[in-house]
């Protein structure tokens, strides 16, 4: 590949990402009645959860060494991992998955474009994450300043940061391999409820309480341990493990690969539904 | 004679439903992985909770109860409220017409055919609960019997909540924000996540005036011990909110369908 051709292939990827953008703005803004009912969905989620947390941390001072503003921290992180999932990658997996099986993906695969490229980038949520998430993470916001009694570094800070950037491409991968489940089996939804399952939290368990030997593995399948347990481990400075840091880095890369290698896997698999 | 007809059609609505579902079996068995996979993650937080703090829970105990809660909740779709979401596919794609000009009762046939499409979940879900009884329960028949009884009236309070947030669908188009409000509610309040005793008092007295714990809490709870004032005030509960859901579920349908407009009628 000479220089001429990775600006056009740079080129094209960045005209896919921004037609998708502005697609999927549009798509949301459509739908007033739809954002609104999504947004009161997602603030009552979370009010209730801090229910559960708060009810919980009535009866107790630490789960898994965590006090209740730790735990918030981690809910905190969690809450931003669901809204990036569903901001960025999800949809289109889902989208994927569908595609497969109404035959829709067909229209794609004829199309002189970077497909795997276009399938991962179809839908970017924009609003979601301006309508959705911030107003509902009010509440959690509220009771983290009024409960604030934590020393968080900039180390921790950028260690944390970089642990959510990173889980999310490990949880994007993880959840796109599962889907392309679709491909052999021709349907999805299934596989839709099981890639959610996995990859986000509905129990906030900390790191540390999960078992020993689980640690080090267990987010192979179930990615939350990365994405968030972890995530809130190294921020809280709870974790300061640089060999599993580099463990999880190196996840991170493998799975980018073999989410390149199963993709075309799955193609050359794929008996299209309409013809 | 008209009854007996009616109960034919809806018997065979029950059959065409489960052979639907027979199309789709790698969805259902992930379905029911998925789930499965959710209530071991209850357990270990539950079990994590237990051993670093200072309440303490016998193991045995914490899986029967979560297994018997969350089995209940799917059983009578108590917490996805699925039926909801057939309800407002239907409305939204203007399919319920069709169902609208037959002699029958709508709403019914549909649930018959919808129990039809759910019925691997169903045997799934009596499957979990069993397995629940298996690993602990201390009880004798009577407590079998409040059992099936607080299922029963569960059953009938969900059935009405799905048809009063199906319901919706006929004024707003998409009630998918109406049914996940719902869905979170139960979550929290029903005890699939956190058993109800965690709250305090005067909260967990309001709770249990809901519909929502015999969803989930009270088949939960029926497993241990003797027959507290909590499973009685539960149970009564659950009877009084049975009739009232359905009342206003059916209210509100009929409601729905006099202001109901579709292509083609």
């Amino acid at each position: 590949m000479n220089l001429s051709e990775f600006k056009e292939g740079v080129f094209i990827r960045w005209k896919i990402v921004k037609a998708n953008t502005m697609y999927s703005l549009q798509e949301s803004v459509a739908y007033t009645a739809n954002n609104w009912g999504s947004l009161a969905s997602t603030f009552i989620f979370m009010v209730t959860f801090l229910i559960f947390v708060t009810a919980i941390y009535g009866n107790v001072k630490s789960i898994a060494g965590y006090s209740y503003s730790e735990m918030l921290v981690f809910v905190f992180i969690a809450q931003v991992n669901y809204y990036l999932t569903w901001g960025f990658s999800l949809p289109n997996v889902v989208k994927l998955g569908r595609g497969v099986k109404t035959g829709e993906l067909d229209m794609y695969l004829t199309k002189p474009i970077p497909h795997l490229w276009f399938v991962t980038f179809r839908k970017i949520d924009l609003a979601l994450l301006f309508s959705n998430a911030f107003p509902s993470l009010i509440p959690l916001i509220y009771l983290l300043i009024k409960n604030y009694n934590l020393q968080i570094g900039f180390g921790n800070f950028i260690l944390g940061v970089t642990m959510i950037i990173f889980g999310q491409i490990f949880l994007h991968c993880f959840q796109f391999i599962l889907l392309l489940g679709a491909f052999w089996s021709g349907e999805a939804r299934g596989f839709e409820l099981l890639a959610y399952q996995l990859g986000n939290y509905n129990e906030p368990i900390p790191f540390e309480g999960y078992p020993a030997n689980f640690r080090n593995w267990g987010f192979v399948i179930l990615p939350v341990i990365f994405h968030t347990a972890l995530t809130a481990s190294y921020l809280l400075g709870k974790t300061a493990n640089l060999s599993l840091f580099l463990l999880v880095l190196g996840a991170t890369i493998i799975a980018l690969l073999v989410k390149n290698f199963v993709w075309k896997l799955a193609l050359r698999q794929y008996s299209s539904a309409s013809s | 004679m008209y009854n007996l007809a009616m109960l034919k059609i809806y018997r065979e609505s029950v059959a065409a439903g489960f052979v639907q579902v027979t199309n789709y079996r790698s969805e259902i068995w992930l379905a029911i992985l998925a789930k499965v996979f959710q209530v071991f993650l209850l357990i270990l937080f539950w079990s994590v909770v237990s051993k670093t703090s200072q309440i303490k829970f016998e193991i045995g105990e914490l899986i029967s109860y979560f297994f018997i809660a969350n089995a209940v909740q799917v059983l009578v779709d108590g917490e996805a409220l699925r039926f909801a979401r057939l309800l407002t596919e239907e409305i939204k794609n203007g399919t319920v017409s069709s169902y609208l000009l037959r002699p029958i009762n709508a709403p019914v046939f549909l649930y018959t055919r919808f129990l039809g499409n759910q019925g691997l979940i169903i045997i799934i879900s009596l499957a979990l609960t069993v397995f629940g009884f298996f690993v602990y329960f201390q009880g004798n028949l009577i407590k079998i019997l409040l059992f099936i009884l607080t299922v029963f009236f569960a059953l009938l309070s969900a059935f009405g909540l799905n048809l009063i947030v199906g319901s919706f669908s006929f004024w707003t188009t998409e009630s998918k924000g109406i049914k996940h409000v719902v869905s979170h509610v139960i979550r929290i309040f029903g005890g699939s996540l956190i058993p109800i005793t965690f709250f305090p008092d005067r909260i967990k007295l309001l709770i249990l005036a809901t519909p929502f714990p015999s969803f989930a809490y009270i088949p939960g709870i029926l497993i241990r011990g003797g027959i507290t004032s909590e499973i009685v005030f539960g149970i009564f509960s659950a009877f009084v909110w049975s009739f009232l859901l359905l009342f206003f579920g059916f209210w509100l349908w009929k409601k729905g369908v006099k202001q109901y407009e579709s292509v083609g009628i």
